[in-house]
C-alpha cells in the first residue's frame, strides 16, 4: 500500500506471540491514519467494560500517511488506549522521530495486549521482533531509561519509554520520547506500566513506496519553501510555544493560582525572551520539521538539562502553581519528565492541593507536616515526587483532581478544574466562549489541542455567546485533529500560515487514493463521532452532564488581571452546548444521531 | 525620530503598504501605537523591538523596528 508501513504488529505480553497483519485497505480508506487508526481499532477490539489497568485493555502506538515522509511536520505518532483517568478514549499525541521509525520499520500500528509476567521492552528491529528483559531499567526516570537504551542498542534506535509514575499507574502518566517529547494526556503512561512494559525500541531501515513520486517531490518542495518563506518563521523559531506567555497575560487567560487569575504579576520572569536569555541553549525538531520549536535547555541553579518549558508546562506549573523563576519552572518540568508526569495534569493537582490546604480542607495531618503554598518550588517537586511513588497526599493526586476532589469534598469539586475527569489546560477562558466550549466538549476531556478557539472569540467579540463560536469550534474539532489522523504537526499552520491547500494534493500523491481536503474533513469528523460513541459505551450514565464545565468557570468571576470580574454562566454554558449540539446532528443528551451516523458510514454502531 | 512597524502575514493588509515608518512614535508603548494603527492588539501574539520579544506596554525609542506577528490558523477568522 502506497504511503504507508503496510502491517500492524500485535503484541500480545501475556503470552509472548508476535504476529504481524497487513494493514487492511479499508482501514486506511475510512479512517486515513494514527488516530483514526487508534480510535477504530480501539472500538472494535477492547471488550466494553475493559478495566482500563488491565490486561484486556489495548494500547495502540500508531503513524499515519504522512509521518516518515519528506512533508513539513510529519513527525507526530498517534498513542490510542482506554483511559485509567477519565474512563473514556484516549489519544496523545508526541512529536519526536518515532511515528518516522516505525513506518521505516513496515509498521503503522503496534497493538500491544494482555500484560508481561516481568517488566519487559518491545524490540523491533525491522522485522526482528522480541520482547526483552527490563528489569535493568524498571524504576528508572524516563529520561535515564532512554538514555540507556540508546547507549545498549545504538543510537539509531527510536525510543518510547515510562518513569515511575507510569509503574506505579498515576492516572495521568505519559509516554515520553526523544528526552523530553511526551504522550502526555490521559494516562497512557499508566496503561503501559500496568502491562509491565518499560519501553518501546524501533529500528526501520526500509523506505516507504510512493505512488506519484515526482508529483510528491514537487508538493513536498512547495510545502517546505512556503514554511522558510513564512515572515512569522524567526520569531516562532525562536521562542517556540512560550512566545505566548506574555500575550496570554495581556488577554487575561493564564491560569493562575489554580485558575482563580488570568494573569500572573510575575509573568515577565517566565516570558519567552526571559527563558531565551537565560536557558535556552539551542533549538530542538521533531521529524521533518523547518520550524523547530522545541527549545533545549540548560538550568544552571540545579545543574539539568530539560526540553522546553513548552508554554503549557509555563502555565500549569508556572503561573498555576504561581513559581516566578523560569529555573524553578525549567526544573519542575525536568522532575515531570524524569517521573513520566503530564506536566498539564501534574500542575492542576498540585495547585488544587495548595487550595485545599489555603481553605483549610486539607491539613498537614494529610499532607506528612509538608506546609502547601503557592509559589514554592520544593512544595511543588516534593508533590511531584509523591505523586509518582503514590504515596501520602501524592496517593490521592495522582488520579486526578476529579478523585482528589471526591476524596476531600466539602466544596472541593467546584474548583477542580476538568472535565470529564481530565484536568484543563493553560486557557483560562471565563471571558472566552467558545475556548471553554472546546474543553467542555473535547473528546479526551479538558484538552486544548482538538480546538484552540481563543482568537476567536478576540476577534468576534469575548462576550458574544453566538451560534458562530459552535460553528467554529466544530470546524477546528475536525480541521486539528485531522492532523493526528495523518500523522503530521498542526503548526507549520497555526503559527507560520501554512495553507491547508498544501494537505489533500500530498496525501493523494503519496498514497495514490484521490482525496479532497472535504473527504479528509469527513473522515475527520468520524472519528470524532466515532469517540464520542466510545464514551456512552464506556461510562455508564455518559450524556450532558459529561460535557459541563467545572463550576469555578460559572460560581466565581476572575479575581484579577484584564479579565477581573469575568465569568460564563451555566445558563450560557448550556446555551453554547445547546447549539452545539444541534449543528453536530447530536441529540440533547449529545449523543449522535441515527442519521448523522449513518451519514458519515457508521450506522452499524 | 522615527519608529518601523513591521506587520507580518494577516496583518500586513493592514498597514497600507506593508510596513510604515512613524515620525511620532518614540515615547509611547506598542499598545498605543497599534491602536492609531487600529491593529486588534489581543489578536497580535508576539512583538519583537530589535529582536527581542517585550510585551505590549513597552515605551518605544528612536530608531526602533517593531515586528508584529500574528496567530493564523487557530481560529481567527
Amino acid at each position: 500500500m502506497y504511503g504507508y508501513g503496510g502491517s500492524i504488529l500485535r503484541v500480545n505480553l501475556t503470552s509472548g506471540e508476535i504476529r504481524r497483519e497487513p494493514l487492511p485497505q479499508d482501514l486506511a480508506r475510512d479512517y486515513l491514519g494514527a488516530r483514526g487508526f487508534g480510535a477504530y481499532l480501539l472500538y472494535r477490539e477492547v471488550p466494553p467494560g475493559a478495566d482500563p489497568l488491565g490486561p484486556e485493555n489495548r494500547l495502540y502506538i500508531s503513524a499515519g500517511p504522512l509521518s516518515g515522509l519528506l512533508v513539513a511536520g510529519a513527525g507526530k505518532c498517534d498513542i490510542t488506549t482506554k483511559s485509567p483517568l477519565t474512563g473514556g478514549y484516549a489519544g496523545a499525541s508526541v512529536g519526536g522521530l518515532l511515528s518516522a521509525e516505525l513506518k521505516y520499520a513496515g509498521t503503522d500500528v503496534i497493538a500491544i495486549e494482555g500484560k508481561a509476567p516481568r517488566p519487559t521492552y518491545l524490540y523491533i528491529d525491522d522485522d526482528r521482533v522480541e520482547l526483552r528483559d527490563a528489569t535493568a531499567y524498571w524504576g528508572k526516570g524516563s529520561l535515564t531509561t532512554e538514555k540507556a537504551l540508546k547507549e545498549a542498542l545504538g543510537e539509531s534506535f527510536q525510543i518510547a519509554t515510562i518513569g515511575p509514575a507510569g509503574e506505579s499507574g498515576v492516572a495521568y502518566a505519559c509516554i515520553s520520547h526523544d528526552f523530553g517529547r511526551q504522550a502526555g494526556r490521559g494516562g497512557v503512561g499508566a496503561v503501559m506500566g500496568a502491562k509491565n512494559l518499560k519501553a518501546v525500541a524501533v529500528r526501520g531501515t526500509r523506505s516507504i513506496p510512493v505512488a506519484q513520486l515526482e508529483r510528491y517531490r514537487e508538493l513536498a518542495r512547495g510545502m517546505y519553501a512556503a514554511c522558510k518563506a513564512a515572515p512569522g518563521l524567526e520569531a516562532w523559531q525562536k521562542y517556540g510555544t512560550a512566545g505566548v506567555t506574555t500575550w496570554a497575560n495581556e488577554i487575561g487567560a493564564f491560569p493562575t493560582r489554580n485558575f482563580r487569575s488570568g494573569f500572573f504579576e510575575d509573568h515577565s520572569s517566565l516570558s519567552g525572551e526571559t527563558m531565551r536569555a537565560a536557558i535556552v541553549v539551542t533549538d530542538k525538531a521533531c521529524f521533518g520539521c523547518p520550524s523547530p520549536c522545541g527549545k533545549y535547555s540548560f538550568v544552571r541553579k540545579y545543574g539539568v538539562h530539560v526540553e522546553g518549558p513548552e508554554y503549557e508546562t509555563t502555565a500549569l506549573i508556572g503561573g498555576n502553581c504561581a513559581l516566578s523563576d523560569i529555573e524553578d519552572v525549567a526544573y519542575a518540568n525536568h522532575v515531570c519528565d524524569e517521573l513520566g508526569l503530564d506536566t498539564i495534569s501534574a500542575g492542576n493537582a498540585v495547585a488544587f492541593a495548595i487550595e485545599c490546604y489555603e481553605r483549610g480542607i486539607i491539613s498537614k495531618a494529610d499532607t506528612g507536616g509538608l506546609e502547601l503554598r503557592f509559589g514554592d518550588v520544593d512544595v511543588v517537586c516534593a508533590l511531584l515526587r509523591q505523586i509518582a511513588a503514590r504515596e501520602g497526599l501524592g496517593a490521592v493526586l495522582a488520579l486526578g483532581v476529579r478523585h482528589a476532589a471526591a476524596t476531600f469534598g466539602h466544596g472541593s469539586e467546584a474548583f477542580a478544574m476538568q472535565v470529564k475527569g481530565m484536568e484543563m489546560s493553560g486557557y483560562e477562558s471565563r471571558h472566552a466562549p467558545s475556548m471553554l466550549l472546546s474543553y467542555m466538549t473535547c473528546d479526551v476531556g479538558a484538552h486544548h489541542n482538538r480546538s484552540w478557539a481563543i482568537t476567536y472569540d478576540i476577534a468576534r467579540g469575548r462576550d458574544a455567546v453566538t451560534p458562530d463560536k459552535a460553528a467554529k469550534v466544530i470546524e477546528l474539532q475536525h480541521i486539528r485533529p485531522l492532523f493526528d489522523c495523518l500523522g503530521a504537526c498542526r503548526l507549520q499552520w497555526v503559527e507560520l500560515g501554512l495553507d491547508l491547500g498544501h494537505y489533500a494534493p500530498i496525501v493523494e500523491a503519496i498514497t495514490g487514493v484521490p482525496r479532497t481536503w472535504e473527504d479528509l474533513l469527513t473522515i475527520s469528523e468520524r472519528v470524532w463521532n466515532l469517540t464520542r460513541l466510545y464514551w456512552f459505551r464506556e461510562v455508564p450514565g455518559f450524556g450532558r452532564a459529561w460535557d459541563a464545565p467545572p463550576p469555578r468557570t460559572y460560581l466565581e468571576p476572575v479575581e484579577t488581571g484584564p479579565t477581573a470580574g469575568k465569568r460564563i454562566s451555566r445558563e450560557d454554558a448550556e446555551r453554547l452546548l445547546d447549539m452545539y449540539y444541534e449543528q453536530r446532528g447530536w441529540d440533547r443528551d449529545g449523543r449522535p444521531t441515527a442519521a448523522k451516523l449513518a451519514e458519515l458510514g457508521l450506522a452499524d454502531l | 525620530m522615527s519608529v518601523t512597524i513591521v506587520p507580518v502575514g494577516l496583518l500586513q493588509p493592514l498597514v497600507p503598504g506593508g510596513s510604515t515608518v512613524l515620525s511620532d512614535a518614540a515615547g509611547k508603548t506598542v499598545s498605543e501605537v497599534l491602536a492609531e494603527l487600529q491593529i486588534d492588539s489581543d489578536l497580535v501574539a508576539m512583538v519583537l523591538v530589535n529582536s527581542r520579544q517585550v510585551p505590549k506596554d513597552t515605551v518605544l525609542s528612536d530608531g526602533d523596528t517593531v515586528k508584529l506577528i500574528p496567530f493564523v490558523g487557530g481560529g481567527r477568522r
